[in-house]
């Protein structure tokens, strides 16, 4: 903290902070879907896993393993099951991490140039890389070769999978949807509603549409069905008077359909599309957030923070007590509870 | 004969003989007197005779000591064998002694010692027997510390039968002490089950009742008082297991009830098999490991809190599809639906768990139960509603028609129109019946009935009769037209005779033009249209105005007259016509106010090009600074609650026009992080050069500094 004085607060939210932090900054967090096991990768070309435990209110983290890559490790995915892990980096592969067997890590997807950002399809049992080579490939994890390569317009700066929605965002605001039931051929494409360079798409968990955050501090609420097209709108977000941040990542709520957005203003904010409302604000930190991951059951949000070129990071993991409906479940439980 | 026999005693009388003769001759000799002669004589005879007496004193004596010796023996011999309870071997009376008192003690001493032979080895029976049946009521009686003395043996009686009864008991004690030693088996073994069922340390249980208990090769305590504790140690846990099986049993049910009640998938139910299972066990037939450990409990107990959470939100669900299902058919049969505010009233209670939601929903179901009867009842009526209303909407239309002056000219679709026209005057010509009609029909069930017929919160006869009013005023103008008409169709009979021209035909007065076309748009405000001068019936409350905004907006079926806006603007984000004063175009200059106010932050063109913001894109709310602003964060909070409980149509009304924050105080306005700097630097000259993503110029950043390391 040093380096920004003693003003800054880096957990103004006093959320819970996962330790030991990583040597550099975070660039992807993945939660394991079948238990509370947390994946963090980071620009210093280590992964992490940490076991994040809670009891009562409070948090407590315990760091498990790590694995390494040759050059920065840029994004993360789990297998739907639990028993692995896939990271990839600017070392233009992806690497499966069998995590629960303990086993060593073995390379299973190659790409020309780095990888941004990856994604495991559970109905097909493949994963799918995208990579600034302007390809995306489908990958066995038994085999060599990819099963399939798709040649995308432009460098893929993310992808987002919601069986069987794939949702590509490259450079140059082209936005590819894909159905996976029929991945050769592109499903729409169509040019970003957003003005700005894409930073980070998510598909609904309806499958019904998308959400595109851009540079420029906004996200386009997106229907993929024509007749929809009326419920299309874009709104701002993490702008501060005359400065804007760009929206780093966007996660939906597993169960309540209401999403987080984070941004380089270093704050994370709930909305919920449906009512176009903005749900809570949480206040700023003295860095960027380049990604917030809303997990199971929606206990807990991881999110990370990084700065470039300063070495203070930190991964905070925060209890969602107070977000959309199940505040009111809380507060019924806890009121019956006291009146026992 | 004394003297044959006993030479020495001849002798000795010899002697005597000799030693008299001596003595008479040294009397002689001497000269004694015969008296004195006579003295020593007598006095040598005396002397004699005192030795003889002496000697069968004592001879006398030893007799007396030896047949004290004998009758000792005898007696002893009489007490050892009724100890022993037999006879000695040959026994005679006392008095019947054969021979010498010697012999008879002779025989007699073998014999005692014979019989005191038998004793000691008796005692010694006894002593072993006894030392056990000591050492086993010791155990059972439970002295810790049990003293190793002698135990008493009764002298008296060392008889065979006592030695077997001794045995007997002996037996007997024995079989106690394994009798108890199974039972405390057996409870040990209970409890140890027990112990292990509820998930307790067996051994701390135990070292409660006894110490000894715990040590598996030492002595255990047998007493009473140990095995009275183990008893009421497994009755203890006997009663705990059953309290927490019973608990168990109910948290199962609940369980089962709760999966029922919301279908729970059968995987979800998998998890919890193992518990369900037992729901109508017995205590005894509970034996699996921890199956009602506390811990366990607690674990079920979670679970069924949790599925309890599920179902009360579910339940709240249900209340408000249930809600919205009664205000459908509200909606759909024009009765007004229950007050709302009473309904919001519960579900607030609901929420904060005062009333059971089963109850709230009863009642709702009641309610809508209820409801449908009437609808049903007032079904009949309604049709004929539609269709009044309908000829209505049709009466007007060829009201406003019939002003058209240019309603013949051959367009497209003019003969459709006319057909129109035509149904549209059978159908007017109807009417009046059919209001006559309606009317008997609506007065026959209010009687029936016994309330009003309201038709969306108004009279139905009350409308009746002012359409009645209306249409006899209505006619009351045709006629006066009709004069009018006829008046000057007169007068240009009088021109056309005095200038002999034709002036063009009259428009209506103040008659405003309507294009043919627009007729679809009558239908989109039926009562409206009833007639032109019928004002909006006023409504009960604001409530009720309320809604009608809404049904404006979700239906357009009725509600306000919307002809000064467009339909589609109707269906943006209301909150733009709240806000319209602090909505400002792009690129409009920013006004002090507006920038005072932060409503609509513009984008700063020095850097970044102002993107078109469209009004309709945007959700001015979201922009609302909010940040380190309490007040403002707790307002948007409490709406979000208000949010959740109503409709969301209702947001219109809710997003309340953002007031202007005195302070904003942003720490990271002025020290803005270096990537978002670069970022702002970067991104004018953008457009022109490659697109680069963050993470492409910092991997690029990290290359060139590691390639310039290496140089």
């Amino acid at each position: 903290m040093a380096t920004f004085g003693a003003t800054t607060n880096t957990n103004p939210n006093k959320s819970f902070e996962v330790t030991p932090s990583p040597a550099d900054s975070i660039s992807s967090l993945s939660f394991s879907p079948r238990a509370d096991i947390l994946v963090a990768t980071s620009w210093d070309n280590q992964v992490r896993c940490w076991e994040i435990s809670r009891s009562g209110n409070s948090l407590a983290s315990a760091p498990k393993a790590s694995i390494s890559h040759d050059q920065p490790v840029l994004c993360s995915a789990w297998k739907d099951d639990g028993t692995a892990v896939f990271s990839g980096g600017c070392d233009k592969q992806a690497k499966m991490w069998p995590l629960l067997s303990g086993g060593q890590p073995v390379t299973v997807a190659m790409h020309d140039a780095p990888i941004v950002d990856m994604a495991w399809i559970p109905g097909m049992n493949l994963l799918v890389t995208g990579s600034w080579d302007k390809t995306l490939r489908y990958w066995d994890t038994r085999q060599q070769t990819p099963v399939h390569t798709q040649q995308l317009p432009d460098k893929c700066y993310a992808l987002s999978v919601k069986h069987p929605l794939m949702v590509v965002g490259t450079a140059d605001r082209n936005l590819i949807v894909f159905n996976l039931q029929n991945p050769q051929t592109e499903f729409k494409r169509i040019v970003s509603p957003l003005k700005y360079q894409t930073r980070c798409v998510t598909a609904f968990p309806d499958q019904q549409g998308f959400l595109v955050g851009s540079i420029e501090g906004r996200v386009g609420v997106h229907h993929l069905d024509d007749s929809q097209q009326n419920k299309n709108f874009t709104f701002k977000c993490h702008r501060d008077g005359n400065e804007i941040y760009s929206v780093n990542a966007l996660n939906f709520h597993p169960v309540q359909g209401t999403f987080a957005t984070a941004g380089s203003d270093g704050a994370f904010n709930f909305w919920d599309k449906d009512s176009k409302q903005r749900l809570k604000a949480m206040s700023r930190c003295s860095q960027p957030i380049p990604a917030v991951r809303l997990t199971m059951m929606g206990r807990y949000m991881h999110m990370r923070r990084a700065m470039t070129g300063a070495k203070v990071q930190r991964i905070t993991t925060r209890q969602l007590l107070k977000a959309a409906s199940s505040c009111t479940c809380h507060r019924k439980a806890r009121s019956r509870r006291s009146q026992e | 004969m004394a003297s044959v026999k006993k030479d020495p005693i001849l002798q000795v009388e010899s002697t005597c003989g000799s030693l008299l003769y001596e003595l008479q001759i040294i009397w002689d000799e001497v000269g004694e007197t015969e008296t004195d002669r006579d003295k020593m004589l007598l006095e040598l005879e005396r002397e004699c005779l005192e030795v003889y007496r002496r000697k069968v004193d004592q001879a006398n004596r030893c007799r007396a000591q030896l047949r004290q010796a004998i009758a000792d023996a005898q007696a002893q011999l009489a007490a050892i064998s009724s100890a022993l309870g037999e006879r000695p071997v040959h026994i005679r009376p006392s008095d019947q002694s054969v021979g010498s008192l010697k012999q008879e003690l002779g025989t007699i001493l073998p014999e005692l010692e014979e019989m005191q032979k038998r004793q000691t080895e008796r005692r010694s029976q006894f002593m072993v027997v006894l030392e056990e049946i000591d050492s086993i009521t010791n155990d059972i009686k439970g002295q810790g510390e049990h003293v190793q003395s002698k135990p008493l043996i009764d002298e008296t009686d060392l008889s065979v039968r006592k030695l077997e009864e001794l045995h007997c008991h002996l037996q007997a004690l024995q079989k106690e002490k394994s009798d108890r030693v199974e039972t405390i088996r057996k409870h040990l073994c209970t409890l140890y089950s027990h112990c292990s069922v509820l998930g307790m340390d067996f051994n701390e249980v135990v070292s409660q009742v006894n110490s000894t208990l715990t040590d598996p090769e030492g002595p255990r305590s047998l007493s009473d008082h140990t095995i009275k504790n183990l008893d009421a140690a497994v009755q203890k846990l006997r009663e705990v297991k059953i309290q927490r099986m019973q608990k168990l049993q109910d948290l199962a049910r609940t369980m089962l009830e709760l999966w029922n009640l919301m279908d729970t998938p059968i995987e979800e139910q998998q998890e919890y098999q193992h518990i369900t299972c037992n729901i109508a066990a017995s205590e005894h037939e509970i034996t699996a490991p921890n199956s009602l450990s506390e811990d366990f409990i607690k674990y079920v107990e979670a679970e069924v809190a949790r599925l309890d959470e599920v179902k009360a939100s579910k339940m709240k669900e249900l209340v408000l599809k249930k809600r919205s299902e009664l205000e459908d058919i509200c909606r759909k049969t024009h009765m007004l639906p229950v007050s709302d505010s009473a309904i919001d009233q519960t579900i607030e209670a609901i929420e904060s768990g005062k009333v059971d939601a089963t109850l709230v929903l009863e009642h709702l179901e009641q309610h809508i139960s209820k409801i449908k009867e009437e609808a049903l009842s007032r079904k009949d009526i309604l049709e004929k509603v539609e269709k009044w209303l309908s000829a209505c909407d049709e009466e007007s239309w060829l009201e406003e028609y019939n002003r058209d002056d240019n309603r013949y000219n051959a367009g497209r679709g003019a003969h459709l129109t006319l057909k129109r026209a035509e149904k549209a005057r059978n159908l007017v010509n109807k009417l009046p019946g059919m209001v006559e009609a309606l009317a008997s029909k609506t007065i026959v069930w209010e009687q029936e009935k016994g309330i009003e017929f309201l038709y969306d919160g108004i009279r139905l006869l009350s409308m009746l009769e002012e359409y009645n009013l209306l249409r006899q005023e209505r006619e009351e103008e045709h006629r006066r037209q009709r004069d009018h008409k006829k008046l000057q169709g007169q007068l240009i009979t009088e021109q056309e005779a005095l200038y002999g021209s034709k002036p063009s035909p009259s428009k209506p007065l103040g008659g405003k033009k309507v294009p043919r076309m627009s007729t679809g748009g009558a239908a989109t405000n039926r009562r409206l249209s009833l007639g032109a001068g019928m004002h909006q019936t006023p409504k009960p409350n604001k409530k009720a105005d309320q809604r009608q905004i809404e049904g404006a907006l979700s239906t357009g079926r009725r509600g306000l007259n919307v002809a000064g806006l467009p339909s589609r603007k109707q269906s943006m984000n209301p909150c733009e016509q709240l806000q319209s004063p602090l909505v400002r175009k792009p690129f409009s200059p920013i006004s002090a106010t507006v920038v005072a106010s932060k409503a609509n932050i513009a984008t700063p063109q020095q850097l970044l090009p102002t993107p078109k913001s469209n009004a309709v894109n945007e959700i001015s709310a979201f922009a609302t600074p909010v940040k380190n602003n309490n007040s403002i964060r707790n307002l948007e909070e409490e709406k979000m609650k208000m949010m959740m409980m109503q409709t969301p149509k209702n947001v219109a009304a809710m997003i309340p026009i953002p007031s202007t924050p005195a302070t904003i105080s942003v720490p990271m306005q002025t020290a803005a992080t270096p990537l978002n700097n670069t970022n702002a630097r970067l991104l004018p000259e953008k457009a022109e050069v490659v697109e680069y993503s963050f993470e492409e110029r910092r991997l690029a950043f990290m290359l060139q500094s590691e390639s310039l390391i290496h140089v």
